[in-house]
Formats: C-alpha cells, sequence, structure tokens
C-alpha cells in the first residue's frame, strides 16, 4: 500500500491524542503514565502518531512541504509502536503504518536524515548499517566451536544480527546463547561473516528496498541451506523475520524464533536445567520487536466497503495486529524458573511498554534523544526496587548500557541469556 | 409625581411607608453597623411590582436595599448604607409548587423555613435548615447568602439547596437564571416534564451564582427552585462527647467521606447549652454539665427500607466509632437526643437562641477546613483572654460543608446590649479577631459589614471582577450600594 | 494576519526557542480537528498564527499580556479533542499548555486534587485511587483533561449520580484573564487555601462557566482544585485478560448490572428511584440496542453480519431501555442494603438483568468501563466518527423527550443513508447526577468523515436537533454542538427563548475581555 491508500484513516483520527498513553486501564502512576516517548520529548501535538497522521495528511493535500522540521518530526521516533497498541484498543486505524508509510515516502522523494544516509550506504557496501567491515562479521564467534553453516549442514541457525556481530561489548551475549543452544544439544550453526543484516532498520527508516534486498537473499539462503529453524537474540532482527519478511512474498521453509522462546521450549523439555541459585531481584523490559511489534504479518489486500449506511468494514474481513500477541510470556518463564531470581514487573509492560529508545533511526540521528528514553526507563526501573534491568534485545541493551555510563547509574543490566547461563 | 406618589403608583399607597416608626425599625440591627435611616419602606407582592420599583429607582436614583426575612437582623446587610428605599418581599409568601417527583419547590422570597417545612412534609419532602434559624428568617433569604445548613451530604455545591431564580437584575430587566431561563415559560417547561433543578446556565454563565452571596447588590429575587430532599421515615440522633476537638474531627472527617449519616456537625458545651435552654440560668447549668465538645449526628431512612437504613448505617458507624476511639450516646449530661433532635429540626423558638443569653450576640464566622479548626479555636481564645471576654461565654460551631470539603467556623459572641462597657469590649474583640483569623487564613466568603473591606482588601482583583460584574448588572449601582466592594 | 516578527520574538523570548513554532507542519495538527469537516468541509479548520507552550503561569500571564498588547488573540487547549480547541478564525494563536502537567497537590481529608491543566482523568484517577479516593469521570473518556472540564467545558459522565457534573467539581481555580491579570477564585484569592471557589461576596465561578464553560474564550485556567470522591475500593484495580478485551475484578463491596426496563417511562421511574435510595455509585446509559451486538463480536465486518442476518434483532430487543449500574459500598451491610434497594425497584418497576449480562465476565467487562472509561472512545470504530445532539442537563423525564426526539429524527437520517443504522436508538446518559437531581440525555450517531454525504448529513442533523431546542422546550442543546451546528449565530437564535442571556453574555465578554483578545469562536461573537 501506499501514503495516499491510507488516506480514510488519516481523516479518520478524532485528535483523541489516546496514542500518547498506555491503553489508559493499564496507566499505575501519574509517573509513569506516558507511552510515546517524542510527545514527552517534543511536546508538540505534532510528535504524536495522531499528529503524523495529520501530518501525513496535509502532505498529501498539499498544504505543506517538506521541511527540516517536518522531517524531525517524521523521524524523531522510534517506530516502537506503543501508540499503535493504544489506538487500537478502541480503533481499527493503522497508525504505525502509516508513520512506515510516511518516511516511505520521505526517502521517495529524497528527503533523506545525513545520519540514515550513512547507514544506508554501510549497508550497502558492508552489508550493515553501522559501518563496520564486512569483513570483520564472524569475529564475535571467534573460538567459539560452533558449525558454519555455508560449509556445514545444521538443523538451527543462531542468527547473531549486526549489532551482536559487531559490538565487541555484548558478544558475550551472542556467544552464550550459542552456547546455551549446544549445551541443551541443539544442533546449532552460524553464518560467521557470511551473514547480513535483516534489513529491518533500513525498512524502519524508509528504505524499503534494502529490506526485499536482505529479505530475499535470507530467505533464499536458508531455504537452500536447508535449516529448520532460525533463531535469533535480536529482537530486531526477530521482528523483522515476523512482520516485513513475509511481505516480499517468498516462502520460508523454516521456523523463525526468538532466543527465550527457544529456551523457554529447552526448559521445558528439561534439555536445559537451571539448579544454581541467582539470587537477585529483576525487572524485565520487554523490546519492541519482541513485544508488540512481532506479532506475524497477516496478509490483507481488499476494499473497503459500507454497509448499513456507513459501517465501514474491509472485504475480505481484516485481521488487526493489536501488538497483544507479542513475545511476553516466553522471556519471563526463562527468568522465573532461574532459583532465586525474583521478577518485579515495571508498570509499563507487555505490548504497551516504554521504548528503550534506540530504534527507527533515532540511535543515529537524535542520540540524546535515544539517551533520554533509556534514561526514562531506567527511572521506571528504579522504581520498582529491583537491583538489576534485564532485556533481550542488543539494541535496548547497547542504549540502556550508553544511558547508565553517562549518567555513573547503579543499575545492573543483564540479557536474559546471561542469567541463565549463571544458573545452570 | 412625588417620590412617594411614584411608589404608591408601582405598589399602593398600603405599601408604601416613610413614618418614623418603619423607618428606624429598617434603620438598624443587631450587628455593629452603623444604623442608617431609609426614605422609605415598600412592600411589593409580585415580580411586577418589583420590576417597577427597580426601574424607577434607576431613574431616580435612590439606593434600593431588598429584604425578605423580618429582623431581628444581624449581619448589617439589610442596613441601608446610603439611605434609599427598603424593598420588603414579606409579601410575596407563595409557594409556587412542590414536585416530589423531582424533590423540588418553587417559593417566593417571603417564605420562612416555617412556612414551609409543614407543606414540604405532606409531600414527604423536607428542606435542609441552616441551624436553628431564628422564625423569621427567609428561606430565600438564607439560600442567597449561603447559610450553611447542616446535612453536607445534601450539599453537594456550596450554592445548594439554591437551585434556579427568577430575578429582576439592577437594571430593571427580568431574568430567569439556570434551566429556568428557557426555552418556554416556566408552565411549558413543567408540561415537558422539566421541574427548574438545574441551576447551572443558560449555557456558559450560571447567573444565580453572581446573585447569590451579593447581599442584594445585582438585583432582586421573586422567586427560587429550591432543592428538597425525602422526608426521613425513621431517624436517629446520636451525640459524640468529647474534652478534645481534635478526638472528633478525624470521626467527622471519616463519616463524611463515606457519606454515612445525613445531620453532622459540631457545637461546643456552651452552644449547646444556648440551643437547648430557655434563659441565661438553664444555660449556664447545662454548660456545666455537658461534655466540652458533641459531635451530633443522624442517621436516617427515607422511603425505601427505612429501618434498615439506619440500622446498617448505625452498625457502621459504631464500628468506626471503636477505631476512632469514641462513643456515640442518646444522651450527655444535661442533653438527650430527643431533645437536640427537636432542636434541630425547626426554625429556633422565641427569643432567638443566640439571644437568649445575653440579649445580643455578635458572630464570627468564616470558612476554613475541618482539620485546621482547632488552630482557629486556639486563636480565638487567645484574643478573648486578652480582650477580657471569658472564653467560656464562646458559642462554637463547626459545620461541615460540602460533603466534608469544607468548613464553617462560627465564634457566637453572646453581649449584653445595656452593658456599654461590655459592648466595647465585644466591639473590640469582634474587630481584632476578624483581623488575625483572616491574617491565620480565615476565609471570609460572606464579607458582612467590616469585613468587606477586609476581605477585598486582600483579594483585590476579586474585587475589580465584582465591580466588572456589578457595572453589567446593576450599571446605575441602584442595588444595596455600600455592601461588599461597591 | 500572520504575526509580526516582533511579536513573534517576545512570545520565544517568554517560553524559549524550542516551545514556540510556525511551522506549517505543527500548525496544521492544531487547527485538524474531530468534526471539522461538518463545520469546513474538510478536516481543517484556520491555521493558528504560531503555537506557544508555556511551562508556568507566569509565562501563560506574559503571553495573554503580549497579545493583548499587539491586538494578537489567543486561544488555550490542553489535549485538545474536539473543534472547540482550534481557532476560529485567522490571527489567532494557540496556547498549548502541554507542559502544564502535574498533579499539585492532593489533600486526602478535604477531598481534592490541585491539577495543572494537561493532567488527564487517568492520571489523576490512579494516583487518587491510591489513598481511597477517585474522581468524576466526563463520558468522553479518561484521556480529557478535569481541568478543562471543569474550567472550561461541559462535564457529564456516568459517574454523575455519585460524583456530579464538571461544573459542580471545581474548588478555587488559578485563572489568566483574558486581559491578562490573574484572578484567583474563593478561598485561594484569600490566601486560605484551595476548598472553595465562591466569594468573597458573589461567586466569580459564575462568570468562569455555567452548564458548560467558556470554551476558550475567557482567557486561559492554569490550576484547579478538582473535587476528589470515596472509594472503597482497592488502592490499584486489578485487570484481567488481554486487551482490548481485558477486565476489571469486581473488588469486594462493588456490584455491577446492566438493567433493562419496558418502557422509557419504566426506564426513568426507575432511575429516579435508584437516584432517591441513595445507592448508585456510576450509572447511566452506556448501552443502546444497536450497540449489544459489538458485546460479542470483535470486528466492524463480524458486527455488520450479525446485524444484517437478523440474528440479534430479538436480543436487541431486550436492551431498548437499559442502563448499567454500579453499586458501590463502604461495607457489607450497605452493599447488602444496596442490592436489596435495587431489587425492590426492579419489581416495583418491571425492570430486569438481562440474562445475557449476567455472567460474571461481561460483569467484569462493564466495570471496566464504567470505572475507567477507558474505552469510550470505542465510538469511533464502525464508521470513523461520531457526533451527538440535544443533552439539555434538565429533570430525567424532560431528558426522556429527547431520548424520544432523537430517535424520530435519526431515522430520517438512516433512510438517507448518510450516517449509520445503529437501530435509531442510541441514546446516552440519563446519568442522574447528585443522586437523581438533574440529568440529560444526548442522541448519538455514526457517520465516516472521509465520505462528504456522511460528512454533510451529520453536519444537517446536528443543525436540525440544535434548532429543535431553540424552538421549544426541553432544555437547550449541549452548545458545543450546537456552536458547530448553528454557527456564530447560535447564541442569537437561542437567547430570544430564554430570558436574552445571550446579551448579558456579551456584556460580560466585553466587560472582561475589552481587547477582544480571547478567541470568543465558542464563547460569544460580538454582534454584528
Amino acid at each position: 500500500m501506499a501514503l495516499q491508500d491510507y488516506r480514510n484513516d488519516m481523516q479518520r483520527c478524532s485528535r483523541c491524542s489516546l496514542c500518547k498513553w498506555p491503553p489508559l486501564a493499564q496507566i499505575k502512576s501519574w509517573r509513569f503514565s506516558n507511552v510515546c516517548p517524542s510527545m514527552v520529548w517534543g511536546n508538540f501535538h505534532a510528535y504524536s502518531a495522531g499528529g503524523k497522521l495529520i501530518a501525513a495528511l496535509s502532505l498529501l493535500d498539499g498544504r505543506i512541504e517538506y521541511t527540516d522540521k517536518f522531517l524531525e518530526i517524521v523521524y524523531q521516533c522510534q517506530m516502537g509502536g506503543a501508540c499503535d497498541v493504544s489506538c487500537k484498543v478502541t480503533r481499527d486505524l493503522e497508525p504505525l503504518e502509516v508513520m512506515l508509510e510516511l518516511r516511505a515516502r520521505c526517502v521517495e522523494d529524497g528527503q533523506l536524515l545525513p545520519a540514515h544516509m550513512v547507514m544506508i550506504e554501510s549497508l550497502r557496501s558492508d552489508d550493515n548499517p553501522l559501518g563496520k567491515p564486512k569483513a570483520e562479521r564472524g569475529k564475535w564467534a571467534e573460538d567459539l566451536d560452533v558449525k558454519d553453516i555455508t560449509t556445514e549442514k545444521a538443523d538451527v541457525l543462531y542468527f547473531a544480527g549486526c549489532r551482536y556481530s559487531f559490538d565487541q561489548d555484548l558478544w558475550g551475549i551472542a556467544r552464550g546463547a550459542v552456547t546455551l543452544l549446544k549445551k541443551a544439544g541443539v544442533d546449532v550453526g552460524i553464518s560467521g561473516k557470511e551473514e547480513a543484516c535483516c534489513g529491518g532498520r533500513a525498512y524502519e527508516i524508509g528504505y524499503r528496498g534494502e529490506l526485499t534486498k536482505y529479505a530475499e537473499h535470507n530467505i533464499e539462503t536458508w531455504n537452500a541451506a536447508g535449516v529448520r529453524t532460525v533463531v535469533t537474540s535480536c529482537s530486531d532482527c526477530y521482528g523483522t523475520f515476523k512482520y516485513h519478511y513475509p511481505k516480499v512474498g517468498k516462502t520460508m521453509n523454516f521456523e523463525v524464533l526468538h532466543i527465550t522462546e527457544y529456551l523457554d521450549r529447552l526448559i521445558k523439555e528439561g534439555k536445559l536445567k537451571p539448579t544454581r541459585k541467582v539470587p537477585m531481584q529483576v525487572t524485565y523490559h520487554d523490546p519492541c520487536h519482541l513485544g508488540r511489534l512481532s506479532e506475524a504479518y497477516i496478509p490483507w489486500e481488499g476494499v473497503e466497503k459500507k454497509v448499513l449506511g456507513q459501517i465501514v468494514i474491509q472485504d475480505p474481513p481484516k485481521e488487526f495486529r493489536r501488538g497483544t500477541n507479542g513475545i511476553y510470556e516466553p522471556p519471563r518463564e526463562v527468568l522465573k524458573s532461574i532459583p532465586g531470581l525474583e521478577l518485579v514487573e515495571m508498570e509499563r509492560i507487555k505490548e504497551y511498554a516504554w521504548c528503550c529508545g534506540a530504534g527507527g533511526g533515532v540511535k543515529e540521528a537524535y542520540p540524546d534523544f535515544a539517551l533520554w528514553t533509556a534514561k526514562e526507563r531506567i527511572e521506571e526501573a528504579e522504581a520498582t526496587g529491583a537491583e538489576a534491568l534485564v532485556t533481550a534485545c542488543p539494541w535496548c541493551e547497547r542504549n540502556f548500557r550508553d544511558a547508565l555510563e553517562q549518567d555513573g547509574e547503579k543499575m545492573k543490566l543483564y540479557d536474559v541469556v546471561e542469567l541463565l547461563l549463571e544458573a545452570l | 409625581m412625588s417620590e412617594k406618589e411614584e411608589l404608591i403608583a408601582i405598589v399602593g399607597a398600603e405599601y408604601v411607608f416613610d413614618d418614623p416608626e418603619n423607618l428606624k425599625s429598617y434603620s438598624r440591627d443587631m450587628s455593629f453597623v452603623r444604623p442608617i435611616k431609609p426614605q422609605y419602606v415598600v412592600k411589593p407582592r409580585n415580580a411586577e411590582e418589583v420590576q417597577g420599583i427597580v426601574k424607577w429607582a434607576n431613574k431616580s436614583g435612590m439606593p434600593l436595599i431588598p429584604v425578605s426575612s423580618g429582623p431581628p437582623h444581624f449581619r448589617g446587610d439589610t442596613i441601608p448604607t446610603l439611605g434609599g428605599a427598603i424593598v420588603d418581599l414579606s409579601q410575596m409568601k407563595r409557594i409556587i409548587r412542590i414536585n416530589r417527583r423531582n424533590r423540588v419547590a418553587m417559593v417566593e422570597p417571603g417564605l420562612t423555613f416555617g412556612e414551609l417545612q409543614p407543606e414540604l412534609e405532606k409531600e414527604g419532602l423536607m428542606l435542609p435548615m441552616p441551624l436553628a434559624p431564628r422564625s423569621s428568617k427567609s428561606v430565600i433569604g438564607s439560600l442567597l447568602e449561603r447559610e450553611p445548613t447542616i446535612i453536607p451530604k445534601y450539599q453537594w455545591d456550596i450554592s445548594d439547596p439554591l437551585l434556579c431564580t427568577e430575578v429582576v437584575f439592577g437594571t430593571g430587566d427580568l431574568f430567569r437564571t439556570g434551566e429556568a431561563a428557557g426555552p418556554g415559560t416556566i408552565e411549558d417547561q413543567w408540561r415537558s416534564g422539566q421541574a427548574q433543578t438545574n441551576p447551572m446556565g443558560p449555557f456558559q454563565v450560571d447567573f444565580f451564582r453572581l446573585i447569590q452571596g451579593a447581599q442584594g447588590t445585582m438585583g432582586i429575587v421573586t422567586w427560587a427552585s429550591v432543592r428538597c430532599e425525602l422526608l426521613p421515615q425513621a431517624h436517629k440522633l446520636l451525640l459524640v462527647p468529647s474534652d478534645r476537638l481534635e478526638g472528633l474531627i478525624d470521626f467527622a472527617y471519616r463519616l463524611l467521606r463515606a457519606r454515612l449519616g445525613d445531620e453532622l456537625l459540631l457545637l461546643n458545651s456552651f452552644n449547646l447549652a444556648a440551643l437547648l435552654g430557655e434563659d441565661a440560668d438553664q444555660i449556664r447549668s447545662l454548660r456545666e454539665g455537658l461534655p466540652p465538645w458533641i459531635l451530633i449526628f443522624c442517621v436516617a431512612g427515607y422511603e425505601r427500607l427505612p429501618q434498615e437504613r439506619v440500622e446498617y448505617q448505625e452498625k457502621d458507624i459504631m464500628d468506626i466509632a471503636q477505631q476512632f476511639g469514641v462513643e456515640p450516646v442518646s444522651a450527655v449530661p444535661g442533653a438527650s437526643a430527643r431533645e437536640v433532635s427537636k432542636a434541630l429540626s425547626k426554625p429556633s423558638g422565641e427569643p432567638y437562641w443566640k439571644l437568649r443569653f445575653k440579649g445580643g450576640c455578635h458572630d464570627i464566622f468564616f470558612l476554613t477546613t475541618l482539620d485546621r479548626t482547632p488552630e482557629f479555636i486556639e486563636a480565638m481564645y487567645q484574643m478573648a483572654e486578652a480582650t477580657g471576654y471569658p472564653t467560656t461565654d464562646i458559642g462554637i460551631y463547626l459545620q461541615p460543608q460540602m460533603q466534608g470539603r469544607a468548613c464553617h467556623c462560627e465564634f457566637n459572641l453572646a453581649c449584653d446590649l445595656n452593658n456599654p462597657k461590655e459592648v466595647d469590649r465585644v466591639r473590640a474583640l469582634f474587630t481584632s479577631a476578624s483581623e488575625n483569623l483572616m491574617k491565620l487564613g480565615a476565609f471570609f466568603s460572606r464579607p458582612y459589614g467590616s469585613w468587606a473591606d477586609m476581605a477585598y482588601r486582600r483579594d483585590a482583583e476579586s474585587a475589580i471582577a465584582s465591580r466588572k460584574v456589578k457595572g453589567i448588572f446593576d450599571p446605575n449601582n441602584v442595588m444595596n450600594p455600600g455592601k461588599l466592594c461597591f | 494576519m500572520a504575526l509580526t516578527r516582533n511579536v513573534y520574538q517576545i512570545l520565544e523570548d517568554i517560553v524559549g526557542p524550542e516551545n514556540i513554532s510556525e511551522e506549517p507542519v505543527i500548525l496544521d495538527t492544531y487547527c485538524f480537528q474531530w468534526l471539522a469537516e461538518t463545520v469546513t468541509g474538510s478536516k481543517f479548520f484556520t491555521r493558528p498564527e504560531a503555537v506557544v507552550l508555556p511551562g508556568s503561569k507566569d509565562e501563560v500571564q506574559a503571553i495573554v499580556r503580549t497579545c493583548n498588547r499587539y491586538g494578537v488573540k489567543y486561544k488555550a487547549l490542553s489535549t485538545g479533542w474536539g473543534p472547540w480547541n482550534a481557532p476560529g478564525s485567522e490571527g489567532v494563536v494557540q496556547v498549548d499548555l502541554r507542559r502544564m502537567n502535574r498533579i499539585l497537590e492532593i489533600d486526602e481529608k478535604n477531598m481534592y486534587a490541585v491539577v495543572e491543566p494537561y493532567v488527564i482523568f487517568s492520571q489523576l484517577q490512579v494516583e487518587a485511587m491510591k489513598r481511597g479516593l477517585t474522581c468524576h469521570i466526563i463520558g468522553a473518556g479518561a484521556n480529557a483533561s478535569p481541568l478543562a472540564s471543569c474550567t472550561s467545558m461541559s462535564g457529564m459522565g456516568l459517574s454523575g449520580i455519585s460524583m456530579s457534573y464538571s461544573a459542580r467539581n471545581p474548588l478555587a481555580v488559578e485563572w489568566i484573564l483574558p486581559t491578562g491579570d490573574i484572578l484567583r477564585l474563593g478561598s485561594l484569592g484569600s490566601g486560605a487555601g484551595w476548598f472553595c471557589g465562591d466569594g468573597p461576596g458573589l461567586s466569580l465561578r459564575g462568570i468562569m462557566r455555567g452548564t458548560h464553560g467558556a470554551m476558550g474564550g475567557l482567557g486561559i485556567f492554569t490550576k484547579c482544585a478538582v473535587k476528589l470522591y470515596q472509594w472503597p475500593g482497592p488502592k490499584q484495580m486489578h485487570f484481567e485478560g488481554v486487551s482490548p478485551g481485558h477486565v476489571a475484578v469486581v473488588p469486594e463491596n462493588f456490584k455491577c448490572y446492566v438493567l433493562s426496563f419496558p418502557s422509557w417511562d419504566s426506564f426513568a421511574d426507575a432511575a429516579y428511584k435508584i437516584g432517591e435510595a441513595e445507592i448508585g455509585y456510576v450509572m447511566g446509559k452506556q448501552i443502546a440496542a444497536g450497540i449489544v451486538p459489538l458485546m460479542a463480536t470483535r470486528s466492524s465486518t463480524e458486527y455488520a453480519n450479525v446485524r444484517q442476518s437478523g440474528m440479534a434483532d430479538e436480543v436487541m430487543k431486550e436492551f431498548r431501555y437499559s442502563f448499567q449500574l454500579v453499586l458501590g459500598a463502604n461495607s457489607p451491610r450497605e452493599i447488602e442494603y444496596q442490592e436489596r434497594a435495587l431489587q425492590d425497584i426492579l419489581a416495583e418497576t418491571g425492570g430486569w438483568i438481562p440474562a445475557l449480562t449476567q455472567d460474571s465476565e461481561r460483569q467484569k467487562a462493564t466495570f471496566r468501563m464504567m470505572i475507567k472509561v477507558d474505552g469510550n472512545s470505542a465510538i469511533f470504530r464502525l464508521s470513523g466518527s461520531f457526533g451527538t445532539s440535544l443533552g439539555a442537563e434538565t429533570s430525567c423525564d424532560a431528558a426522556m423527550v429527547h431520548a424520544r426526539l432523537g430517535e424520530e429524527i435519526k431515522k430520517k437520517y438512516i433512510e438517507k443513508g448518510v450516517i449509520v443504522d445503529d437501530g435509531a436508538e442510541w441514546a446516552w446518559g440519563a446519568e442522574m447526577n447528585e443522586h437523581g437531581r438533574f440529568a440529560h440525555v444526548e442522541e448519538l450517531f455514526m457517520y465516516d468523515p472521509a465520505d462528504p454525504e456522511s460528512a454533510k448529513g451529520a453536519a444537517e442533523f446536528i443543525e436540525e436537533t440544535s434548532l429543535l431546542t431553540a424552538k421549544q422546550a426541553p432544555g437547550l442543546a449541549i452548545w458545543e454542538l450546537a456552536r458547530g451546528g448553528l454557527g456564530p449565530k447560535g447564541h442569537d437564535i437561542y437567547g430570544p427563548a430564554c430570558s436574552n442571556y445571550h446579551v448579558w453574555q456579551r456584556r460580560i465578554k466585553r466587560a472582561f475581555d475589552p481587547n477582544f483578545s480571547a478567541d470568543a469562536t465558542f464563547y460569544i461573537e460580538p454582534e454584528e
């Protein structure tokens, strides 16, 4: 669909501002009652999802032209989708889709942010948006005794993703994940330096062609490799595989799992037995792309019809993704299986979790905003009394790390994998 | 035509008075406000005549002072500060309508509580009253003054129980406030089931709020609809004695919060004695025996399961009382529930209860919150001591309002009017206490007499805004000039 | 008339460069509004000249003074949901109070909270509930602003039976008058605190608002003490299930019902009896025959199928005259009394509890809706938008007249196909404020804002129903709709039928806003 195909949605926005808050029943305090980082940071209504729907309509109707401020409104947003969840509690609109279309339209019209251009150039030259040389991609797995699926067959492909591949501080988590899989007897392999970006971030910042390219390449490669399962520790990649990959129309002959899903399964099957005590009170941050944005793509093509006067229905009927079927329980189950570990929840969780701040190209284009967003989340974690914040995504991990370091905060930070390793 | 002839042309000769006796009786009241004689007393009998008078006043420049209640008056607001014509509404005494379904009555300004309640009772209704009002007190007069009523749960807004009004503004224009404004005549409205129970508006102005509390400076009300409640069919009064006020305050808050009970007020021993005693000796002797503080509350049942209602409320309140370490009883030394109930259920007998101790009385009252009242009481005691006024003679009345959100705090200073030294002492105490209490944070929301200057100096912006309102509704300042900030 | 650079600079100096904008994209997000298409034919009203985001009352005051000085109009908004927020003409600076969003104080004993403009009901409610209190929430939803509702708008909501209507809920208020002077109502102006909004003397709350507020036309409100009410439930409510089907556990000493009646007459009788028995916590009609199938379906398509197949017709008949009722008590004895009273009332009025609503999951869903008021924007779901009509605050009996009238008139528009066929009966309200003192009924309807014919039909329906209440009793329509339907002449149409209030209101406007600086589109405009 194109931006103009969403014109009815733009006109049907009622400017109710529900996109700024969690689903209202889930608000538990004044302090943690926002759900849209862009709005809290930017304040003008334009920064909300509803505001962006209006901006899109204004653009389509020729009321406005591209300006720097317009681009800021479009791009100063992590595309975390909390707005979409809140809107869809009562409405059948697609705010996040409109925002994605808006970015694609900006790129189509040559309205490019320099920080994003850098990411795309890097993608095109080295198959990653981080400006790192492709040759170094496999370094994270050096001396890790694991199959290389470019030369050997394996049942399961562990997909590291760009962040894990090139962010040395985080290598331990990726290595840990592979170690756990092997411990559980999984026939796992990796692509090493042959691995390429999932393409998800590029899609998010409006470069759809890149996503298509990587999706097609990856699906073909993995089909050809005969892997039955693709598992990743990166939530961004996971969400991309589940939501965007099916759009390119290639059959995926493999199951896609996030590492927390897989570990949960393995624990329940008795193949991993956490027995060592890890006495700690922790709180868990739901990554956007593992949570609300990971719901599988539901293909729909059809038309709008009116019945009973003015009721708008979709023909054929359309099922809306409302964010409630994300991967929420598996990470929690894994944590709960760790003896001595106590999980306390933050106020904004699951489909209405506050974003870590990294996504949507914000970490690159608006680093202060990204860090501020993370600090908000850290404060929320601290308010639970927990000593550690746990997550399941390297982008969340990186952004929280940077924020904690900047403020010299004492809160500990873990990935689910790290805690499980300690328990074995 | 002379002025008098012009007035006679409006209301008829038998309703215009300028004899010295009449003029003297309206020139003064029981307050410290300086007596000034009016030039005329006029007694209209309907809205048309009221309108005629007001229009005449605009032409002639004669100030008008509306009076609905009979004497004795206490606040100084009915004294003609700049002379003028008293507009005595006591002839307008109709009960226009009582509507049981919507629990509302429509009455004229001359009607007293004593005249209204029996008629309401016939329909199974009652009107929450102030504490033992004097027998000559007008219902509309009381409501327009925002006098506190003794059933806080029925006071949703401080304007209750006043609803809609018909009013002649100071310009002479006739207006109906609230939903009574229209569309349609009042009779049209009744035909479509309306009952003038929404006081708001019309639309974006609450006209009634501009008249209420205005001490007659905006216009003259010719009828009002008033919010009635169901007459209890079961009713039980209980007394909660305490040596310390603080012990009762939290208990009161708890009841108010849960909307338990109907009547709820706190009196010190002097005031309860004054309410029940018939003369100074009786009051003195009752005061000796009564506990220093008494919280009075009632539980009631209406038409539906009345006994069951009283029963569950009483049990729940007893549970709460235990938690707060207080004990509701049906009698304390000197006062039984039956006697107190009788005193609360109708206007005061003669003489008016506040006058029985010494013949005169000056009241200091203001709004605050119940939790701050001990502070104000302590301050009052100190000031009384400093002026030599016996603290044991101070009557104290605390009336939670707006379902517990504010509290009317009242100090009654009995005064022997025949003793000039005492009068001076009370005057000095009245003045210094009023000023000091205001400085401590007492809100004199009803600024009578000398309080007006004090209150508006403190809140100059309200004075400026109020004058703008005055400029709209009474541009020629004919309505009770010299009151409030006008 | 564009802002001069001089004025823009002054405003920028007041709020800081990051808090002012005249970027067209930002301006458009303020003049885009719900219902705009019924007035202008497009989603947009007139663009503001600039949007400013003040952070304090001092900044608000400085902005207002500047506008007065330089002949610029302004209009304040907080969450800004509805056409009354948008500029009514050229030359308006939009004052977005987004940054003033704190709960300043909660006085638990004296049951009020002091809030800034951008606090929403949800936030106030959860903080109040921690202290065993709650607040009245308007029907628009808990995403609206209590300060805006209490000072400037209307305020009907189903908690009205025990928590009144927003006009009755402010205590003291901090108010930047149209000229820029600061007026503190009641006890606040006398330095005595927040507990009373009236006096000294006459009450200037009467100027602030009536049944409806000035909707931006009388300056800017920066703080408001809002009444809180007893909440005999848990400090934090518990929810079960998954959105949007999540439900609220009904706490001890609460009961939740849908009650049905055989006619409007018995509906009204029961409403009166419940009011005077003083047993309702939340009560009102938020259900209609055409809405019932929504309870059992998950999408517009499913809903449409069920309706079109006639499968729901029988069920719908049962809900023709229904309202919801939540009982909330402080003790087991109290809830027992309330239930007994309710049973007696049902017996006397021929009412019943529909079987469909008796299951505990359904009750939990109703309870959530009634207490959290978080699902009301679902009214936009089926066709993209909704409108409403009539709705005078009056006696329950008179409100029933609105229910009957609304249905009759709606049938015409349904036949034309310009609004949703919701079965024609969709009265909302009957909330028996203050245990039955006054109520209202609005007739809701749904239309598609993306469809010009539908938008036009909506406009005509609003106009017709607004004119109706000007010509005959009972009562005046909801002003903000009537203004949309009748345009600037609205007050001149209603005034002569209502004691010529419009003459006085214009004088008030002139006296308090001599420079006509506060955008008066939804207040009262000068005579031609």
